[in-house]
C-alpha cells in the first residue's frame, strides 16, 4: 500500500517537473523537423527563465511573465534563424554561440535578482470528478498547476498539425528535401523560419516555467543544462510530440527520483542521469542509418539549403 | 492522324534556345522545335546531346542564356519550376523527386494547396480516378521507399497530372524500368495521349521512339539535327533504326580507336562467388566471379543499377563483401563514376589533388615536397591535355573532362597493376571521351583494367572480354572479337531476355 501511494507521488511530481522539458523538446522537435538543428535550447530557456521571472517580478503578472519569456525566447532564434537559413553557416556553431549568448546575458542582467522570491504563483488545480479516478486521478488531476496542462494540449496540437494537416507535410518535407519542397513551389526559408521560431518561443515559455512555477526565484544559470536534455529527448521522443509527452515524464520522474532517494542513493548518481542518457542520445543516433531514418530523424538535418547554382 | 495536327497550333514552340554552362560547355546551341497536343513526341539524341538540359530549362529548372519559349502562340517566361506548373508543364526526372519516408498521398499534397485539415482527402479521391482512368495501381498509403521504381515514376506521373500538367516531360522513364513497366508506361502515355495532351519522352532507345513516337527530335552535341513526324521514316523498322542512328551520332564515327595486341599476363584481380549488400541490406551482388589479367580490359557491361556501383565498392575496399572471395595483386588505381565528389577532392587545388591518392611519395619529412608535386602535377597536365589555367585552381572550376583526365593523370602516374575504371566517359564530349579510351588502352599495356561501362560502342570498342551483368549476376562471358556479331543478344543478356548461362572466366 505504501509503496503505491509512492509511485503515485512520483508520477505525479514527474508531469510539473518534465513540463519545462517538454515545451523545449516540442520547440527542438518542430526545428529539427524543418531540417534546423538548434543547439540554441539552453541559451533560449535561460533567457525565457530571466525574461519571465523579471516580468512576473516587476508587474506582479505570472501570466504575462510567461507570455514575455515566450516571446524572448521567439525573439533569440530569430538570430539562429537568421544565421542557419539565410546566411547558411554551419547551425553547431550558430546554435551554440546562441547558448552562450544567452548564459552570458542572463548572468550580466540577472546580477541583482538572484534570490529574490518571486510572491505571485499560477493557480494549482484539483479537478472535481476527474481526481477520483482510480490511479490516473491523483496523478494527472490533484494539485497540477495550469502550465501541465497545457503541455499536454500543446503536444497533442502540435501532434496533430505535423502529422495531419497540410502545413505537417510541408514541414516534414521541407526537413527531409528542401529541394523537392522548392520545386513544388514550398517557400523553403520561410517555413524554417517559421519552425525555429516555434522552437524559440516554446523554449522561452519552458524558461520561464522554471522560473515562476517550478523554483520561483532567479538564479543565474538555473536552467542546468536543461536545453541539452532536450536536444536529447528530442531524439529519443523520434521527433514525434507524443514522445516528447512520455521522454519529458521519465526525466521528470529521475529529477524527482534524485531528491526523494536521496537517504539510499547518493544524489549525484541519480542528478547525472539525464544527462548519462543525453550522452547517449546521440550514439543512438549515430547507430545505423537505416535506423535513423526509421527513427524519424529528417534527412536534411542541420544541411543549409541552397538552390543549384546560387 | 498527322495531318490533322499539322493545322492544329503547337502547344509548346521553342525558339532560339541557347545555354551554356559555367564551364563553358553549350548544352544548347540555338534550338527551336513545336511541341503539338495529343502527340508523343520523342527527344532522341546520346548522352550529353543537351535533351535533359533543354527539359530542365522549359520546366523552369535551369535558365535559358537566350531565346523564347511560346505557349499556345503567347510568349511566356519561365523562371522557376512552380511557373513551369501554372503554364501546365510537369516534367518527372530521370532522379524521383520523392520523399521515401513519407507516404504516396503526402508526397503529391505537398506544395499543393490542399485543404489544411483534411489535406490528403482529396488527393486520395484524385488518385482513384486517376487509377481507374490510366490503369494504375497505386496504394495512396503506402511509404514511396516501400514502392518499386516502376510505382514510384507512377506516382510522378500523378504528381504531374494532378497539377493540371497539359504537357508532361518524361526524362528517359525506361531507363530503370522492367520491359513489362515498360509496356505498362506506354499504356498510360497512350491514354494521356488520346486525351489531347502532349507528351515529351527523352530517351536514346530507339526501339522504343519507333514504339511509341509521333514525331521525333534528334539532337546531336546541343543543336537539332532534325525534326519530323515518325510517318516520314524508313518503311522497315531495320532501315529505321539506321537512319536514325546515322542522325544521332552522325555521319562520320569519330571514335575509332586502335587496339594492339596484348598477350595477357598473370592475375592482377580475382573475384571468386562475391556476394555484396547495398546500403539498404538488400544483395545487389550475388555471387558473382572473374578474373583480370594484366594486358587486358574485361568489361563489366550492364544497364545501370545491376550491382555494379556494390561490386566496385567491393573491389576497391569502399564496402564489405558478405561472402567469396576478392583478391587482388599490386597496385590498384580507381577512377571512380562521380568523378568530381569521388575521385577528387572539389575544394582543393590541381595539386593537392594531384597527389591525394599518393601524398606520401612526396614527404620524406613531416613536410611535402611542394617543389616535387608542382613539377608532377605540371607534367600530369601537361601529358594528359588538362585545359587549365593554373596548377592553383580548384578541382570543381573544371569541367567534366578535365577533372576525368586530371583522375587520370593521377591514378597512371602510380603505374597500376590493376585500374578499375567506373563509367570513365559518362556524360563527356567526343573528344574528352577519345582521350580517357586512348589512356585506357595505353595502360592496358602494362595494367589489368576492369571496366565498368553501360555503354555498348565503349565497351566493345575497348574490352578484350565482356562480362554482362544483370541483377546482380553475371549473365555471360563474351570474348569481345565475337561480341561485335551478338549485339541483339547481348542487349537481350542486358535486360535479363537471358538468364543463367553464367560461364566461369
Amino acid at each position: 500500500m505504501q509503496w503505491e501511494t509512492w509511485v503515485i507521488e512520483t508520477l505525479r511530481r514527474a508531469l510539473a517537473y518534465g513540463s519545462p522539458l517538454l515545451l523545449g523538446t516540442m520547440g527542438e522537435i518542430y526545428s529539427e523537423r524543418s531540417g534546423i538543428l538548434n543547439l540554441g535550447v539552453e541559451g533560449m530557456m535561460i533567457l525565457g527563465a530571466f525574461v519571465g521571472f523579471f516580468t512576473a517580478f516587476v508587474t506582479g503578472n505570472p501570466w504575462l511573465g510567461f507570455l514575455m519569456g515566450a516571446l524572448v525566447g521567439g525573439a533569440a532564434s530569430l538570430i539562429h534563424a537568421f544565421l542557419s537559413v539565410t546566411l547558411r553557416v554551419i547551425q553547431v556553431v550558430s546554435g551554440l554561440a546562441l547558448t552562450l549568448f544567452g548564459l552570458g546575458l542572463t548572468g550580466v542582467l540577472g546580477r541583482g535578482w538572484e534570490g529574490k522570491p518571486l510572491r505571485v504563483s499560477l493557480p494549482v488545480f484539483y479537478i472535481p470528478y476527474l481526481k477520483d479516478i482510480p490511479i490516473l486521478g491523483p496523478i494527472v488531476f490533484v494539485e497540477q498547476n495550469v502550465f501541465v496542462y497545457i503541455g499536454i494540449g500543446l503536444a497533442l496540437i502540435l501532434w496533430y498539425l505535423l502529422f495531419k494537416t497540410s502545413w505537417g507535410i510541408t514541414i516534414r518535407s521541407v526537413g527531409e528535401d528542401p529541394a523537392t519542397a522548392d520545386a513544388l513551389g514550398i517557400n523553403v526559408s520561410l517555413v524554417r523560419y517559421l519552425c525555429v521560431v516555434i522552437g524559440g518561443l516554446l523554449a522561452g515559455m519552458g524558461g520561464a516555467y522554471l522560473s515562476i512555477i517550478y523554483r520561483p526565484s532567479w538564479t543565474q544559470g538555473m536552467t542546468s543544462g536543461m536545453g541539452w536534455i532536450v536536444i536529447a529527448l528530442t531524439i529519443f521522443s523520434f521527433w514525434h510530440p507524443i514522445g516528447a509527452l512520455g521522454g519529458s515524464y521519465i526525466f521528470g520522474s529521475l529529477f524527482y527520483l534524485s531528491f526523494r532517494l536521496q537517504p539510499w542513493v547518493a544524489p549525484e548518481l541519480l542528478t547525472i542521469m539525464p544527462y548519462l542518457f543525453t550522452i547517449l542520445a546521440p550514439l543512438l543516433l549515430n547507430l545505423h542509418k537505416k535506423m535513423r531514418r526509421r527513427m524519424g530523424a529528417p534527412a536534411a538535418l542541420g544541411i543549409p539549403y541552397s538552390r543549384e547554382g546560387e | 492522324m498527322r495531318s490533322s495536327n499539322l493545322e492544329h497550333q503547337p502547344i509548346v514552340s521553342i525558339r532560339g534556345i541557347t545555354k551554356v554552362f559555367p564551364g563553358g560547355l553549350t548544352a544548347n546551341d540555338d534550338i527551336s522545335l513545336d511541341i503539338y497536343p495529343g502527340e508523343i513526341h520523342a527527344l532522341l539524341g546520346e548522352n550529353g546531346a543537351g535533351k535533359t538540359t533543354l527539359m530542365n530549362i522549359l520546366s523552369g529548372i535551369y535558365r535559358a542564356d537566350e531565346g523564347v519559349f511560346f505557349l499556345y502562340g503567347k510568349p511566356v517566361q519561365i523562371k522557376s519550376p512552380k511557373d513551369a506548373i501554372q503554364h501546365g508543364i510537369g516534367m518527372v526526372h530521370q532522379h524521383f523527386r520523392l520523399i521515401p519516408p513519407h507516404s504516396v498521398a503526402e508526397n503529391i499534397a505537398l506544395g499543393l494547396g490542399t485543404s489544411f485539415l483534411s489535406p490528403l482527402k482529396m488527393v486520395l479521391k484524385t488518385i482513384r480516378e486517376f487509377s481507374l482512368q490510366y490503369n494504375l495501381s497505386i496504394h495512396p498509403m503506402a511509404r514511396i521507399c516501400d514502392l518499386s521504381v516502376g510505382e514510384q515514376q507512377r506516382v510522378e506521373i500523378v504528381k504531374a497530372l494532378i497539377r493540371g500538367a497539359n504537357i508532361l516531360i518524361l526524362d528517359e522513364p525506361t531507363a530503370v524500368l522492367t520491359p513489362q513497366e515498360a509496356q505498362e508506361l506506354f499504356f498510360i502515355l497512350g491514354k494521356m495521349k488520346s486525351e489531347g495532351k502532349a507528351i515529351i519522352f527523352i530517351t536514346h532507345k530507339l526501339e522504343e521512339v519507333l514504339e511509341i513516337a509521333d514525331f521525333i527530335t534528334v539532337l546531336r552535341k546541343g543543336r537539332v539535327v532534325d525534326s519530323f513526324p515518325v510517318s516520314r521514316i524508313k518503311e522497315t523498322k531495320e532501315d529505321a533504326k539506321k537512319e536514325l542512328a546515322s542522325m544521332m551520332v552522325g555521319k562520320e564515327v569519330i571514335l575509332k580507336v586502335d587496339k594492339e595486341t596484348v598477350t595477357p599476363g598473370d592475375t592482377v584481380l580475382n573475384v571468386e562467388n562475391l556476394h555484396v549488400h547495398n546500403d539498404r541490406g538488400v544483395e545487389t551482388v550475388r555471387g558473382v566471379s572473374f578474373s583480370v589479367r594484366k594486358g587486358e580490359i574485361f568489361a563489366i557491361l550492364g544497364v545501370a543499377g545491376n550491382g555494379q556501383r556494390e561490386l566496385v565498392e567491393a573491389i576497391v575496399g569502399l564496402r564489405g563483401h558478405t561472402g567469396g572471395i576478392l583478391k587482388g595483386n599490386g597496385r590498384a588505381g580507381y577512377i571512380p563514376e562521380n568523378r568530381l565528389t569521388m575521385g577528387t577532392a572539389p575544394n582543393m587545388n590541381l595539386a593537392e589533388n594531384m597527389i591525394l591518392t599518393c601524398y606520401r611519395d612526396y614527404s620524406k619529412t613531416l613536410f611535402l615536397d611542394l617543389t616535387r608535386i608542382l613539377e608532377k602535377t605540371r607534367k600530369g597536365i601537361a601529358d594528359f591535355r588538362v585545359v587549365a589555367p593554373d596548377v592553383k585552381v580548384l578541382a570543381r572550376q573544371l569541367s567534366g573532362g578535365n577533372v576525368q583526365r586530371l583522375i587520370l593523370a593521377r591514378e597512371l602516374s602510380q603505374n597500376p597493376g590493376l585500374l578499375i575504371a567506373e563509367q570513365p566517359t559518362h556524360g563527356l564530349d567526343v573528344r574528352s571521351t577519345e582521350d580517357v579510351w586512348r589512356a585506357l588502352l595505353d595502360q592496358r599495356k602494362s595494367a589489368g583494367i576492369l571496366l565498368v561501362s553501360g555503354d555498348l560502342e565503349e565497351v566493345l570498342s575497348l574490352s578484350d572480354r565482356i562480362g554482362v551483368i544483370f541483377q546482380g549476376k553475371i549473365v555471360n562471358v563474351l570474348e569481345s572479337s565475337s561480341a561485335k556479331h551478338r549485339i541483339e543478344e547481348i542487349g537481350l543478356m542486358m535486360t535479363g531476355g537471358v538468364r543463367n548461362t553464367q560461364v566461369s572466366s
